[in-house]
């Protein structure tokens, strides 16, 4: 086992990610959870076995209660609040302001720039300090260690903007797909009911490709993001279909549309933290639904 | 010095723990030499294939590793590639099958559907107006992602389980080969528009429809050939190291079968994606 690689820096990069979440770990839950008893006689007895198994010496603290009380989970679902005591019009009336607030971001996506880059600083730094390819086994639970130590306090205000919801994924879809339908002349039900299956399948195989190229984004959460973002391509739809009959002109602006809800997809994606070097790659994909959704508009 | 060893190996563990089998081997050769240290539980990641966590090993790719092997993949007859399962080996991933083939359906659909259109407005007289076949899209994607994944399974089904292959095909490599080899399509998804945009269908219905057979069959042609290229010396190796009595005969009903699947794919991409109907 003797090895001739020596680098004493190393160690420099570990332990200041790793010491604080020990000691918090051990200050806060004095009585140690049962399932990680083991774990925390090691670690305390010898210290530089922490800094070995990144992977074993994570699992105790994800899986553990207090690691769970004490860190917050930044991607949630949305859930209203208390709904049981307001009038029914309240309860409407803020989400569907809450669903505007998601779409503004949509629409102005560059507000989201600032934070994208951010996040992605903090992704690459995690991934520099970890050596170049990162470990499939510590990477998810490193990287959501890593985000809540830093500026939580910040970010909370953009991220709760961020929270998922399934309802503009629906909306969206299905007003694409009836459009489409509609405009359709021979064959409304099979247009209609292909391109709603098309789209969701679209978004499940996104989701789950988002999900297996690592990150710490969710499944609900990354299709949240890509059917918020085909707000423009509907519109643009619904523009095409109306009032453009010459193919050319809505080549064009289903062109310009797709660029936009491509740009405002990947700013989402990257706030929700893909990582650094698979960006393109989990972006790709998200790409190709809104190109092939803008070309069925152009055709139809 | 001890300290200072298991120091070294401390560290070394930290640089290469992408395989996470290391660490309990190490843990327990160690285990005699210092029997004061309890083990942390080390709980291995396992999972089963009706987990996600299975499939994100076939999944473990960066960008720059990608745009790498499609570099490779233009060059029709590159032989970098090793088909047979090694253990020590990475494994191979499938993003690449998946998206390229994605892609390739998308471009297919659009010249196709593109293309008539342009005929239409360009050449056509007639006021009847295209209307683009919905199931295109669904046929395409049957097609593509079906020979794709079907043709390397029952090559994988037969050498491994009917000839008996010693050195064991590797199915995700093969149906990794299949996907990267679907960029050659790609170019003749442009070339459609410039002959539909040269040649005018209603005069010349036969020479367009002439031109179009030649382009998609050198494609054809090449993919299959690129295909083939790196699949054939695998099988050729293997057939001999059976200790068949006639290798070159199995070799050759092999090969052929691949090479008339890939006939029948070609013909069906022809008929589906090119041509003028309107």
């Amino acid at each position: 086992m003797n090895h001739n690689y020596t680098d004493p820096d190393i160690d420099d990069f570990i332990i200041p990610d790793e010491e604080p979440v020990n000691n918090s770990y051990h200050q806060s839950s004095q009585p140690p959870p049962p399932p990680t008893n083991t774990s925390t006689n090691s670690n305390t007895g010898f210290l530089p076995w922490t800094k070995v198994d990144l992977s074993s010496t994570f699992t105790p603290f994800t899986s553990s209660k207090a690691f769970t009380d004490n860190n917050t989970v930044r991607e949630h679902q949305y859930s209203g609040g208390d709904t049981l005591d307001e009038p029914v019009l309240t309860t409407l009336s803020r989400d569907l302001l809450r669903i505007w607030k998601r779409l503004t971001i949509v629409i102005w996506p560059h507000q989201l720039a600032k934070l994208a880059s951010k996040q992605q600083g903090i992704l690459i730094d995690f991934a520099n300090s970890n050596g170049i390819n990162l470990p499939e086994s510590i990477r998810n639970r490193r990287i959501s260690v890593s985000n809540n130590d830093e500026d939580e306090a910040q970010s909370t205000i953009d991220f709760n903007n961020l929270d998922w919801d399934l309802w503009g994924p629906l909306i969206f879809s299905l007003f694409y797909s009836v459009v489409l339908g509609m405009s359709s002349k021979t064959n409304t039900n099979s247009v209609f009911s292909g391109s709603f299956s098309f789209i969701w399948i679209f978004f499940i195989v996104i989701g789950l490709n988002i999900q297996l190229l690592g990150g710490n984004i969710s499944f609900m959460s990354a299709i949240s993001a890509v059917g918020y973002s085909m707000f423009p391509l509907t519109v643009g739809e619904l523009i095409c279909s109306l009032f453009i009959g010459w193919k050319f002109l809505r080549l064009i602006i289903m062109a310009v549309l797709c660029i936009w809800s491509i740009y405002s997809g990947v700013l989402s994606l990257k706030c929700s933290g893909v990582l650094p070097g698979r960006v393109l790659l989990a972006v790709y994909p998200v790409g190709l639904m809104y190109s092939v959704l803008s070309w069925l508009s152009v055709i139809t | 010095m001890s300290q200072h060893n298991e120091n070294n190996s401390l560290i070394d563990d930290l640089i290469d723990n992408d395989e996470p089998e290391t660490t309990p081997m190490y843990a327990s050769s160690q285990a005699p030499q210092a029997p004061q240290v309890i083990e942390p539980q080390i709980p291995q990641p396992k999972s089963h294939m009706f987990q996600l966590n299975f499939y994100k090993k076939f999944f473990d790719l960066n960008t720059e590793d990608f745009f790498e092997k499609i570099k490779n993949a233009i060059n029709p007859f590159n032989h970098q590639l090793n088909l047979i399962k090694e253990d020590d080996e990475e494994i191979t991933e499938l993003y690449g099958f998946f998206w390229i083939t994605g892609t390739l359906i998308f471009l297919m659909f659009v010249s196709s559907t593109g293309s008539n259109l342009l005929s239409n407005w360009l050449h056509s007289k007639k006021d009847k107006e295209y209307e683009y076949n919905f199931d295109l899209l669904t046929i395409s994607i049957s097609l593509f992602y079906g020979y794709n994944l079907i043709v390397p399974f029952i090559l994988f089904s037969v050498t491994t389980w009917v000839l008996k292959f010693p050195e064991r095909l590797s199915l995700t490599k093969m149906v990794s080969v299949f996907g990267y080899t679907n960029i050659l399509w790609f170019p003749i998804t442009i070339i459609n528009f410039l002959i539909v945009l040269l040649i005018n269908n209603e005069k010349h219905h036969t020479l367009l429809n002439i031109l179009e057979w030649i382009i998609v069959s050198i494609s054809g042609v090449v993919t299959g050939l690129s295909n083939l290229s790196k699949i054939g010396p695998v099988l050729l190796k293997n057939l001999s190291l059976i200790g068949d009595v006639d290798p070159q005969r199995n070799y050759y009903i092999l090969m052929g079968s691949l090479i008339f699947a890939h006939m029948i794919f070609t013909v069906l991409v022809k008929i589906s994606f090119f041509g003028i109907s309107v």
